[in-house]
């Protein structure tokens, strides 16, 4: 069986593990979105003989949360399974899809391609976070008036994104729209009802 | 026409989307969300090489590991 050396001989198995490993991994897969920056650096607190966790505190909508992960889990894995927080979806579960994205410290990321050590001290807001109460966000709102979602799976993860543009550029044009959605994908094929909704709530900015 | 659609309730008119609210605050349930007590998580292993001939499947190391309680395949199913 020659089945040792294939492709690049990289697997996904292999390319985490060496994520997991060390702060050169982390610069590698964040494509430079997370700094690693040294004063910043987190000395892991391990909990529990032998279990190999991480405890790690963040701040997710607002609320201070204490969690137990292990170094292999992803933010979305914990944000759904240790939170409750299913609004964030799992689509493909290697940054491609979207589905997961979320909102960290301003900026629009895939949760699937977040270790949750990395999340020490950082600032997520989710889907569940937006709406103020009863009060929707403007976005949400504008996403329900234009029938942004159809089979919604990937709602939560365009929304998030369309958020995140719109806290940078509240009057984007709908070519900064267009790029602003474009890590999210829609396999409904509603993108363009996407982008109006995000249109609508610019046309309303002042 | 125009007096048909008058008496319409919904057809010829804009109706937000009856669970809109819901896919826009992350509340809708979907398959993946659902947990259940005693829930198992199965995971579908499929072949490393494409169009390769299987001349044996040894499921020993993997039902060694915990907490695994079926290896499925052709040969046990």
């Amino acid at each position: 069986m020659e089945e040792k050396k294939r492709g690049n001989g990289l697997s996904r198995r292999s390319f985490l593990k060496n994520i997991g490993g060390g702060a050169i991994g982390t610069a590698v897969i964040s494509t430079g979105l997370v700094k690693s920056d040294p004063a910043e650096a987190y000395t892991p607190e391990i909990v529990g003989a032998g279990r190999r966790k991480t405890a790690v505190n963040l701040k997710v909508n607002g609320k201070n949360y204490r969690v137990e992960v292990e170094h292999r889990e992803t933010l979305a894995e914990v944000l759904r399974d240790q939170l409750g927080l299913t609004g964030t979806k799992i689509g493909c579960d290697r940054g491609e899809c979207g589905a997961c994205t979320v909102i960290i410290n301003g900026l629009n990321m895939y949760s699937c391609s977040q270790l949750a050590v990395w999340m020490q001290g950082k600032e997520i807001l989710t889907i569940e976070g937006l709406a103020r109460g009863d009060k929707l966000d403007p976005l949400q709102e504008a996403f329900i008036e234009h029938d942004g979602p159809q089979c919604g799976f990937c709602t939560s993860g365009q929304i998030m994104s369309g958020k995140a543009l719109l806290m940078k550029n509240a009057k984007p044009t709908e070519a900064e729209a267009r790029r602003g959605l474009s890590g999210n994908l829609c396999r409904c094929g509603n993108y363009n009802r996407e982008v109006a909704a995000v249109l609508a709530v610019a046309a309303k900015a002042r | 026409m125009a007096q048909a659609q008058k008496e319409f309730s919904i057809v010829g008119k804009r109706i937000p989307r009856i669970d809109g609210y819901e896919r826009v605050t992350g509340q809708a349930q979907y398959t993946g969300d659902i947990q259940l007590p005693g829930m198992l998580y199965a995971r579908v292993l499929r072949s490393s090489v494409p169009h390769a001939k299987i001349v044996g499947i040894d499921t020993s190391k993997a039902e060694k590991l915990p907490g695994v309680k079926a290896v499925i395949h052709h040969q046990n199913a």
